[in-house]
């Protein structure tokens, strides 16, 4: 395995990105952080300075030196269930006191309870190193999300009391939503049968029933989407409601699972025996209003964590290529090795390029919420709202086609445990399908798409002086193709749902082809070693997308023919 | 009552990936990044589970300007509960060092232990331990590996010696130079930057002490004549037959 000292440090582009990429002038105005009087800083310079150094140490330093030295046996020892206890392997209860040692467990709690208030942008950041470190830790540093929806929608009182604690790290969270049943339709969550949330006469809430597949389902404070309504008034989605409950004899641990990937997260079965429970916000918004919020959030987190898995494995797989040698020299010299490697390197900047252009929209239509700003909400959020399914589907693929070709890269070594690319592979595998597989992702990207949302997106692009930043005629080769997108989603658009469905994944693609396009060229603008990931990404963005066009433009539903030889 | 511990830290260069001269063109010494001390820094470390652990106060004392990274502060963002810096204009040779240090640890008020790093950064000489116990008038104990107990009036050290460890101990106040083997995953490895610390403490201010504050008259007993590179080695492989004992003894005979 390759050493570091520190994650922050000695990464590029992650730091290029943080230093030039991101606008922490608008973010910090519009959050209000900078000036104020509780703010620790005076002006944005500061409090850049102050954002890019923490992400050296303690997170950089934290997660090279101590996170990734125990990331092999984490998995190696994974996490067990004893008489009704999960039990973590020693090097993962260090990590955690590493976490909470560092205070790094409340990043994005305000600090009137305790955290620290930072933006999503950060908080992306941060979920990245710790993932690159080892990806199955990120499942619990991203339970930090569970904090961020109690401070959203939960009453004062509910914050007050578990806020401070969950900040300083000394309990931790789950959100328990998924049961054998409901997997991607969450809207099916039971009553009778699997859960049921009761109200006695002084108006407390009960819930009992099962939920499966609970990562970090032993934690203390447990966020339950559960059915409260009349299925008969309200059925669906429509009758769930978000309930708060604490750990407790009530809630038993059932079993965990024994997973591919990920080791060092339990993943639970937990039993509700009627377990006490407070409702959190209003009945019958669990699924439409804070379940949705939820997932927005965990699958930003996902994108960090895949964006940390691809930028380990590129690394383990680029070291391995210099030091390798075959047919007397190192085998990065040989084309074939150098062309993968070159493509997981674009694949992998073009990732993060992503990840932080959709945590910048989060992070501003929050802000914008915040403070009243009505037309700004609406806009950043439609922006947040397509960019967040495109950024997980997308960063999750990528980082299992980069885990597979480390491996490749290995040769028969990356088959072995003695190296940690497979390790890496497994633990990608999950990326591409929990908080909502890829096709869910597609599905949710490709109606906004088809609205129209990309639209606003695209417009800063188009705004910029190409010819003046030495970009003429690459900009001009990729706005060619935006009559390409635009011409497909109104074609789509025109044929209707089921059309759409069909081909929803080419237009994403498409469309994610084109965008990031753009945001590669902007870095390039910046910095010139930017200029060959812009070249070498367009070099194949380019093509792909006249054919995913003419696929989408040819009106064929061949693929819903059932493709079977006996019939 | 809560023990009062004392750390000397110090800012030094970076000389892990030195490669060629250490002297540049000009004769000068070549600018090297910094890092803090890492004796120093396990040294902070073992003060600091003293007081995870026990409750004590943590003070730290450093010689010179803040440099590329700022010693004192990163003793704060860990937990150290009092920073000074001593200030002194001009060079500074090894006994002005110890006693502008000594002035200063004495000048922090009572104390239990005075805890350094065993001391590559100072001349290559290692005397400063030495020096500051002499001038405190306490016991010093070198190379210490673990502090394994602090209660009453002793202090009681683990010390890696050639061959083996020796346990050892000391009334306090005493003085001891840490030189600390980590091991993988090690429970003494120094710890990172807390992140609130790290915001709270920014800007907090630093008392500075000069030499006049102290007393201390730091003008140089030692004077550099020059700084001269060491000539480069020589390397030059050569092969030798593993069978041939008067061939391996000649070629251990040459390496040395």
């Amino acid at each position: 395995m390759i050493t570091s000292e520190n994650f922050y440090h000695d990464n590029p582009d992650l730091r290029f990105v943080m230093e030039q990429m991101i606008d922490w002038q608008t973010l910090f105005s519009l959050r209000g952080d900078v000036g104020r009087p509780d703010s620790p800083f005076d002006s944005v310079d500061e409090a850049k300075e102050a954002n890019l150094d923490m992400l050296a140490d303690p997170i950089g330093a934290i997660s090279a030196q101590r996170i990734a030295p125990r990331a092999e046996e984490v998995d190696h020892l994974g996490c067990r269930l004893e008489n009704g206890a999960v039990r973590f392997p020693d090097a993962l209860q260090r990590n955690l006191d590493d976490l909470r040692d560092a205070q790094l467990t409340g990043l994005t709690v305000d600090p009137a309870y305790g955290g620290i208030g930072f933006t999503k942008t950060f908080y992306s950041a941060a979920t990245e190193l710790v993932s690159r470190a080892d990806a199955s830790l990120m499942n619990f540093f991203g339970l930090q999300g569970i904090a961020d929806t109690l401070q959203m929608f939960a009453s004062e009182e509910i914050k007050a009391e578990m806020l401070p604690p969950m900040a300083s790290g000394e309990l931790s969270g789950a959100m328990v939503l998924t049961e054998a049943d409901a997997g991607s339709d969450l809207g099916s969550v039971r009553t009778r049968s699997t859960l049921e949330a009761e109200q006695d006469p002084e108006g407390a809430w009960t819930i009992s029933g099962a939920k499966r597949f609970i990562t970090n389902g032993c934690g203390d404070v447990l966020l339950v989407l559960a059915r409260s309504e009349d299925p008969a008034k309200y059925g669906g989605g429509r009758g769930l409601s978000f309930f708060l409950v604490t750990k407790s004899e009530r809630v038993q641990v059932r079993r965990i699972e024994e997973k591919l990937g990920i080791h060092g997260s339990p993943t639970c079965e937990l039993y509700f025996d009627k377990a006490p429970a407070r409702l959190i916000g209003r009945r019958g918004h669990g699924l439409t209003r804070y379940t949705a919020w939820l997932m927005a959030a965990a699958r930003l987190g996902v994108a960090g964590q895949s964006v940390g898995i691809s930028e380990a494995a590129l690394r383990e797989a680029e070291a391995y290529a210099d030091e390798r040698e075959q047919f007397g020299k190192p085998i990065r010299s040989m084309p074939a090795v150098a062309s993968m490697l070159a493509e997981m390197r674009v694949a992998t900047e073009a990732s993060r390029a992503l990840l932080y252009a959709t945590s910048a929209y989060v992070d501003l239509q929050e802000a914008a919420e915040k403070f009243g700003m009505k037309e700004e909400e609406k806009r950043f959020a439609r922006g947040a709202d397509l960019l967040t399914p495109l950024v997980k589907y997308y960063t999750s693929e990528v980082c299992n086609r980069v885990a597979s070709d480390a491996i490749q890269v290995h040769g028969g070594n990356g088959f072995m445990k003695d190296y940690p690319v497979e390790r890496l592979f497994r633990d990608a595998r999950i990326t591409t399908i929990y908080e909502g597989t890829s096709q869910i992702q597609i599905d949710w990207a490709v109606i906004r798409l088809v609205r129209g949302d990309m639209a606003a997106i695209l417009t800063p692009f188009g705004e910029l002086d190409w010819a003046a930043l030495g970009l003429a005629e690459e900009a001009a080769a990729l706005s060619a193709t935006r009559a390409l997108l635009d011409e497909a989603t109104a074609f789509v658009k025109e044929k209707g749902a089921q059309y759409r469905d069909l081909m929803a994944r080419r237009l994403v693609d498409l469309a994610l082809d084109h965008y990031l396009g753009w945001l590669l060229l902007h870095q390039a603008s910046k910095w010139d070693y930017k200029r060959k990931v812009a070249a070498r990404f367009m070099a194949d963005a380019l093509p792909r997308m006249r054919m995913l066009h003419e696929v989408v433009m040819s009106g064929r539903a061949l693929e819903l023919e059932q493709l079977d030889p006996k019939a | 009552m809560a023990k009062h511990i004392i750390v000397v830290v110090r800012e030094v260069w970076d000389t892990r990936d030195i490669i060629g001269d250490a002297l540049g063109a000009d004769g000068a010494l070549r600018a090297l990044p910094r890092r803090f001390e890492p004796e120093d820094l396990n040294s902070l470390e073992q003060a600091l589970q003293i007081k995870d652990r026990d409750g004590c106060k943590v003070s730290v004392v450093s010689l010179a300007p803040a440099g590329d990274l700022d010693v004192l502060r990163e003793c704060l963002y860990r937990g150290a509960d009092e920073a000074v810096r001593v200030v002194a204009q001009g060079a500074v040779d090894s006994a002005a060092t110890a006693a502008l240090l000594a002035a200063a640890i004495r000048r922090l008020g009572e104390h239990d232990l005075v805890l350094l790093g065993v001391g590559v950064p100072d001349g290559e000489n290692s005397l400063l331990a030495g020096e500051l116990a002499g001038r405190l008038g306490h016991g010093q104990i070198t190379y210490v590996d673990s502090i394994t107990e602090l209660s009453g009036d002793q202090v009681a050290c683990r010390r890696e010696i050639e061959m083996g460890s020796e346990f050892i101990s000391a009334p306090l106040p005493a003085v001891l130079a840490l030189g600390v083997y980590l091991l993988k995953d090690d429970p003494r490895t120094p710890r990172a930057a807390k992140a609130m610390l790290k915001l709270k403490l920014k800007k907090a201010p630093i008392a500075e002490w000069t030499a006049t504050d102290l007393g201390v008259d730091p003008a140089p007993r030692v004077r550099v004549a020059a700084l001269r590179a060491l000539p480069q080695r020589q390397v030059e492989t050569r092969d030798v037959d593993p069978g041939n004992e008067a061939a391996l003894k000649a070629m251990l005979q040459d390496i040395r």
